[in-house]
C-alpha cells in the first residue's frame, strides 16, 4: 500500500517541479450567473485532445504544442463557442469561458456538444439531471429530486408515499447522498414523501447507479452526488413559489469577489388545521410542518484559490394530541450540515478540493399517556476531505484522496423500566487513487482502488474500481465496469418497509460483524445514432455480501449485532433508456427489466426469495411539448410489475395463559405480487407576469385516471375468517401553484 | 442498428414474462398449543390443523383427536400419557392431575399422529417468583388518571426465563379494557374485552409501571406476571408486520406452535374511573 501511494506523491512531485508542458487551463461558467459549469466539453480540433471540467466547472488541457490553435467549448444547452489560442511563446494559457444558455433551441453544434462529451466518460449507470429538468416532471406538491429519479430505469421507490430509492436491487440505505459534498443521512420530509432537496436551491444532481469511481465509498448501490446552486455573481435578484404544499423562497447574488445563495421553503397544513381549530377534540388532526433551508456563500481569493460555505436545516415537526389530550405525540426529525470547502489550484495541472464537513441528523419520537416513551436515534458525523486531481498528460487524468469521518451514532429509548441505549463513536477513514487512461481515440479506461478502514471492526478492506470504455463510431460506444464496494453504516427499517424513513435507526456494524459488501458488473452500449436522440442499454449484475436485516422481533439487546439477521443478495438485469432532450418535444422512455434475490438463513427457511420492492418490469415515459413560448405540457406516465407480499397459507388459534389469538400461518417471504402499478400525471404551465413579474403558474393533476394502486395487503388476523384487504395509494390530486422572479 | 434494438426489446420482453412461481395457498401443518405452568399439573395440551385462511375457521373441525401425546422429564423420572378430552375435540389432557410440573427441569413432548408423523418439543420450566411491591395493596383502590402513573409491581426474580410477561385481566363482569387511544365515549360503554399484556419487557426487568400503552383497565383487575421459558419468549417477540404478515419461528420439530412453560405470581388492585 505504502508502494503505490509514493507511486503517486512522486507523480505529484514530477508534476510538480518538472519542466513544464503548455497546459491550457481555465473555468468554464454560465455568463448569465457565473455558476461554474460541470461536465462541460473543451477540445482542440486540430489535435484531438480535450478535457472536460469536473464539478467546479475546472478543466486543463496539458502538452499542447506550440501554435495557433482553435478551441472548442460545448455543453448541451449551451451555445457552444470558440477561441483561438496561440501557444508559440510557449507559455501555458489560461483561459476562463463564459457559456450562454439556449437551452430551448434546436441546434446542431449544442448535439455535436453533447456527443464529445459524453464519448469521454467511462461512467456506466450515470444519470444527471438539471433543476429545471425536474421541475418540469408532473408531480404533486413539489417538484422532487428522488421521484424524479425514480423515473430512471434502475432506480424504484419503495413505495408511491415514499421517496426512498432501490438502486438496482439495493436497499434504500445503500445510496451515498451527498449535498455539495456533504453526506445526508436521512434526506426526507414528510415520512418520506418528499426528499430533502428544495429543488429551487439545486443545480445539478448527478446519480451513479453502479461501476461507481473509488473517490466514492461507504455504500454497497449508488452515489447520489447533489449540488446546490452557488448564487448569481452578476445580478441580484429572487424567486418565490406558493403551492398547496408550501411556500418557497430564493434569493442570490454577487458578495464581494463571489456570490451568495440562500433558499428556504415552508409547509403550513399545521396553520390551516390551527385556523380550522381541526386540532383538538375527539377526531382531532395532526399539526405538522416541514422547513428546510440553504445557504452557500462562494469567495474567490485570487486566481488560485476559492472558498465555499455551505449550510443546509431542515426540520420535520409533527405534533398531535388524542383523546381529549390524554395521549400526545410528538414527533421530530432532520438534519442539519455544515462545510467549508477550499478550492486551490497548485499549479494549472494540480487541481485540489479540501471539505470540511459536519452532518447532524437527529429523529426524536415521544409518546406522552401518563407516562412517556420516547425514542432518539441520531447521528454527528464530522468528516474531513481532500481530493487533487492531477490532469498528467493529455492521456492521464488522475485523482487521489482522503476522507477522514468521526462518527457519533446514538439510540436511546425509554418508557418503563431501565432505558435501553447506545452509543458508537466509530472512526473510518479511506484512501483512493485513480486514473483516468485515453489509450487511443477508441478506448478509455479508469482504474481506481480504495482503501477503507473503520475502528470498531479494525479491518483493512481494499476495493478495486475499474471502468472501460470502446468507442464504436463517433456516435456509439461500449462500456465495462466492476468494482467492490462496503459499507459500515446501515438504517434499519423500524417499520414495515412500506417507507416510512424517521422510523429508520441509523447503527454502525461493530467488532462482530462484517463490513456488508457488493461487486458489481456492467455492461452497457450507448448510441447517438438518431439524431436528437440518445439511447443507453445497460446490463449489470451485483453480488452482496454480509448483508443485514433487521429482526422484527421485541428486544432489549444492546449489540448491534444481535440486531439483525445476516444474508446476501444478488441482484441483476437490463435497463433501456431512450432520450430526446432537444426541440419543442423533448422526453424520455425508459425500461427496466430487473431480478433481485436475498438469502438469509433464518428467514424463509433458508430459501432465496425475492424482497418486496423487486419489480421484473419498470416502464417509464416523461414528455414535454412546448406549444409555443407561454405554454407547455407535459405528462408522466409509470408502469410497473406489483410489489411482493408474503400470502396467508393457514389459519389457526392459540390458546395462552387465559389469552386467545388467532393467528394466520405465513407462507414464502414475499411469493406472491400485489396487481401491477400503473399511474398519469399530467401538468400544464403558462409563463406569464403578475404584477409586472415574471413568473409562471401551473396546474397538474396526479393519478389522473384514478387507478387504485395498492400499496400492501392487510391481513386481520383477528376476523373469521381472516379479512385480507388491499391498502390503497393516493388517489387523483390536482394541484396548482405560482412562481414568480423579482 | 433498428434490427438490433427491436430484438433487444423483444428478448427481453420474453424473458421478463417469468414471473415469480405462486404455490397453493393452503398449507396444511399440526397446531401445537401447550404451556405447562410450574407447580401445577399438566393443563392441556392441544391439537389442530390448520385451516384455509378465507373460510371460517371452527377449532373443532380441525381437530386432531386420535393422536399419541407423551410429556416425559429430561433427566429425571416423569411420564404423563395424556388422554382426549371427550367435550373438547383436539384437547389432551392429564390423567393423573397429581403429577405437579417442577419448576426447573425439562420436559419433552412427542406426539405419535395415526400415520405415524411425530411431532417433539422440549421446554425448561422457570423458577417459581413473587409479586414483592407493589404501590396498591390488594384490593386498593385508585382513581383512573390518565395522566399519572396508577401502581407499580416489581417482582423477585427467577431462574431460566426468557422474558417476563405481565398481564392484566379485569375481574367484574362490567368493567372492561380501556385501550388508551380511545375516548371518553368508550370509556363510558366500554366493551368486554380481552386479556391484555406487555411484551418486550428487558430480559432482566422485574418491574412494570401501569398503565401501559394500549392496555388499560378500571374497576378490579388482576394482574399476573409469568415468567416466561424460552419457546415462549421466543413465540411472543416476534412482531407482527403491522397488518402484513411476517413469518413466525416454531420452536417444535414437525409442527407449528407453541410448547412452552411459565412460572406465574399475581396481585390484584381495583381502579375506578375518574367523574
Amino acid at each position: 500500500m505504502i508502494k503505490i501511494f509514493s507511486f503517486f506523491f512522486l507523480t505529484l512531485h514530477s508534476i510538480l517541479f518538472s519542466a513544464p508542458a503548455i497546459t491550457l487551463s481555465g473555468f468554464v461558467t454560465d455568463k448569465a450567473n457565473g455558476e461554474s459549469l460541470p461536465f462541460a466539453n473543451v477540445y482542440i480540433k486540430e489535435l484531438k485532445i480535450g478535457a472536460a471540467t469536473n464539478i467546479d466547472g475546472y478543466f486543463a488541457i496539458p502538452n499542447v504544442p506550440e501554435g495557433e490553435f482553435v478551441v472548442q467549448v460545448s455543453l448541451l444547452g449551451y451555445r457552444t463557442q470558440s477561441f483561438t489560442i496561440n501557444t508559440v511563446n510557449g507559455k501555458n494559457v489560461v483561459r476562463n469561458i463564459q457559456l450562454t444558455d439556449q437551452s430551448v433551441q434546436v441546434n446542431e453544434v449544442i448535439i455535436s456538444g453533447e456527443k464529445e462529451e459524453e464519448l469521454r466518460t467511462t461512467q456506466t449507470g450515470r444519470i444527471v439531471m438539471q433543476a429545471k429538468d425536474i421541475a418540469q416532471l408532473p408531480t404533486i406538491g413539489e417538484a422532487d429530486v428522488f421521484r424524479a429519479l425514480q423515473m430512471m430505469p434502475g432506480v424504484k421507490a419503495v413505495s408511491e408515499v415514499s421517496s426512498g430509492l432501490n438502486v438496482r436491487g439495493g436497499s434504500s440505505d445503500q445510496n451515498l447522498i451527498l449535498l455539495d459534498g456533504t453526506v445526508v443521512y436521512n434526506p426526507y420530509h414528510l415520512f418520506g414523501f418528499f426528499s430533502t432537496f428544495n429543488n429551487d436551491a439545486i443545480k445539478d444532481i448527478d446519480l451513479m447507479k453502479g461501476g461507481y469511481p473509488a473517490e466514492y465509498g461507504g455504500r454497497l448501490s449508488s452515489v447520489l452526488n447533489v449540488t446546490n446552486i452557488d448564487g448569481d455573481r452578476v445580478n441580484t435578484h429572487g424567486k418565490a413559489s406558493i403551492s398547496l404544499l408550501s411556500t418557497r423562497v430564493t434569493g442570490e447574488g454577487p458578495l464581494g469577489n463571489g456570490s451568495w445563495f440562500l433558499s428556504g421553503r415552508r409547509t403550513y397544513f399545521d396553520q390551516i388545521v390551527s385556523i380550522a381549530k381541526l386540532d383538538t377534540g375527539k377526531d382531532a388532526l395532526p399539526l405538522y410542518y416541514f422547513y428546510d433551508a440553504n445557504l452557500k456563500i462562494n469567495q474567490d481569493f485570487g486566481q488560485n484559490d476559492k472558498l465555499s460555505l455551505v449550510s443546509y436545516f431542515g426540520q420535520d415537526d409533527l405534533r398531535w394530541s388524542l383523546g381529549n389530550n390524554d395521549i400526545s405525540i410528538r414527533m421530530r426529525w432532520g438534519n442539519r450540515t455544515n462545510a467549508l470547502n477550499w478550492t486551490h489550484l497548485f499549479s494549472q495541472t494540480l487541481f485540489s478540493n479540501f471539505t470540511a464537513s459536519y452532518s447532524y441528523y437527529k429523529a426524536n419520537t415521544v409518546f406522552d399517556f401518563g407516562q412517556s416513551f420516547s425514542q432518539v436515534n441520531s447521528v454527528e458525523d464530522y468528516s474531513l476531505k481532500g481530493d487533487i486531481d492531477f490532469f498528467v498528460t493529455n492521456d492521464h487524468l488522475s485523482k487521489i484522496g482522503v476522507w477522514w469521518s468521526q462518527y457519533k451514532i446514538t439510540y436511546t429509548q425509554t418508557g418503563d423500566g431501565e432505558p435501553y441505549l447506545f452509543l458508537e463513536r466509530p472512526a473510518q477513514i479511506a484512501f483512493y487513487a485513480q486514473d483516468n487512461w485515453t489509450i487511443d481515440e477508441r478506448w478509455i479506461t479508469q482504474f481506481g482502488f480504495r482503501v477503507e478502514y473503520q475502528d470498531l471492526t479494525k479491518k483493512i478492506l481494499l476495493g478495486p474500481r475499474f471502468n472501460i470504455r470502446y468507442n464504436l463510431d463517433e456516435y456509439s460506444s461500449l462500456k465495462f465496469a466492476t468494482g467492490l464496494y462496503y459499507q459500515f453504516l446501515n438504517a434499519v427499517p423500524a417499520g414495515n418497509e412500506s417507507g416510512f424513513s424517521p422510523f429508520d435507526i441509523w447503527v454502525p456494524i461493530d467488532e462482530r460483524m462484517n463490513a456488508s459488501e457488493s461487486y458489481d458488473f456492467v455492461l452497457g452500449y450507448d448510441t447517438k445514432v438518431f439524431e436528437g436522440y440518445s439511447i443507453t442499454v445497460e446490463s449489470y449484475y451485483k453480488k452482496m455480501i454480509d448483508l443485514l436485516q433487521f429482526k422484527r422481533e421485541f428486544t432489549d439487546t444492546k449489540e448491534v449485532s444481535e440486531l439483525f439477521n445476516v444474508g446476501s443478495g444478488r441482484a441483476y438485469g437490463v435497463e433501456v433508456f431512450v432520450q430526446k432532450k432537444i426541440g419543442d418535444l423533448t422526453g424520455s422512455i425508459g425500461y427496466t427489466l430487473s431480478w433481485t434475490h436475498r438469502t438469509f438463513p433464518s428467514l424463509n427457511n433458508g430459501i432465496e426469495f425475492y424482497p418486496k420492492y423487486d419489480r421484473r418490469h419498470d416502464i417509464s415515459l416523461a414528455g414535454n411539448y412546448q406549444l409555443n413560448e407561454h405554454w407547455r405540457l407535459s405528462a408522466v406516465y409509470s408502469y410497473a410489475t406489483g410489489q411482493g407480499y408474503t400470502m396467508g397459507v393457514g389459519r389457526y388459534d392459540v390458546n395462552f395463559i387465559g389469552n386467545q389469538e388467532e393467528k394466520t400461518l405465513a407462507g414464502p417471504l414475499y411469493n406472491r405480487r400485489l396487481a401491477p402499478y400503473h399511474r398519469l400525471d399530467v401538468s400544464i404551465t403558462k409563463q406569464t407576469t403578475f404584477f409586472g413579474l415574471k413568473g409562471s403558474w401551473y396546474f397538474q393533476i396526479y393519478n389522473v385516471y384514478n387507478h387504485k394502486n395498492v400499496w400492501f395487503k392487510q391481513f386481520d388476523e383477528s376476523k373469521n375468517p381472516t379479512e385480507v384487504t388491499d391498502v390503497k395509494l393516493l388517489p387523483i390530486i390536482p394541484t396548482f401553484g405560482i412562481d414568480f422572479q423579482f | 442498428m433498428k434490427l438490433f434494438l427491436t430484438l433487444s426489446a423483444f428478448t427481453i420482453l420474453i424473458i421478463g414474462c417469468n414471473e415469480p412461481s405462486s404455490p397453493s395457498d393452503y398449507q396444511k401443518e399440526v397446531v401445537v398449543d401447550g404451556i405447562l405452568v410450574a407447580e401445577n399439573p399438566i393443563d392441556s395440551i392441544d391439537l389442530h390443523w390448520t385451516g384455509e385462511i378465507d373460510k371460517f375457521y371452527d377449532p373443532a373441525s380441525y381437530a386432531i383427536t386420535n393422536a399419541t401425546v407423551i410429556i416425559t422429564g429430561v433427566g429425571f423420572s416423569f411420564e404423563d400419557s395424556l388422554v382426549h378430552h371427550s367435550g373438547i375435540p383436539g384437547r389432551y389432557v392429564t390423567s393423573d392431575t397429581t403429577k405437579k410440573i417442577v419448576p426447573t427441569r425439562t420436559y419433552a413432548l412427542t406426539i405419535t399422529l395415526p400415520d405415524g408423523k411425530m411431532i417433539t418439543g422440549m421446554t425448561t420450566v422457570p423458577d417459581t417468583f413473587s409479586i414483592i411491591a407493589s404501590t396498591l395493596k390488594n384490593n386498593d383502590t385508585v382513581k383512573y388518571d390518565t395522566k399519572a402513573p396508577l401502581n407499580t409491581f416489581e417482582w423477585s426474580d427467577s431462574k431460566f426465563q426468557g422474558t417476563y410477561l405481565p398481564t392484566l385481566a379485569s375481574l367484574d363482569d362490567n368493567a372492561a379494557l380501556i385501550p388508551k387511544f380511545f375516548d371518553r365515549d368508550t370509556i363510558n360503554n366500554p366493551k368486554p374485552s380481552k386479556i391484555g399484556y406487555r411484551i418486550g419487557l428487558p430480559k432482566n426487568q422485574t418491574n412494570t409501571i401501569l398503565p401501559w400503552l394500549f392496555f388499560n383497565y378500571y374497576g378490579s383487575i388482576l394482574c399476573d406476571i409469568y415468567a416466561a421459558d424460552d419457546n415462549f419468549t421466543d413465540y411472543l417477540i416476534q412482531q407482527n408486520g403491522g397488518g402484513e404478515l411476517n413469518q413466525t419461528r416454531y420452536r417444535l420439530n414437525g409442527a407449528i406452535g407453541v410448547f412452552g412453560s411459565v412460572a406465574r405470581a399475581h396481585g390484584t388492585i381495583k381502579i375506578y374511573l375518574t367523574p
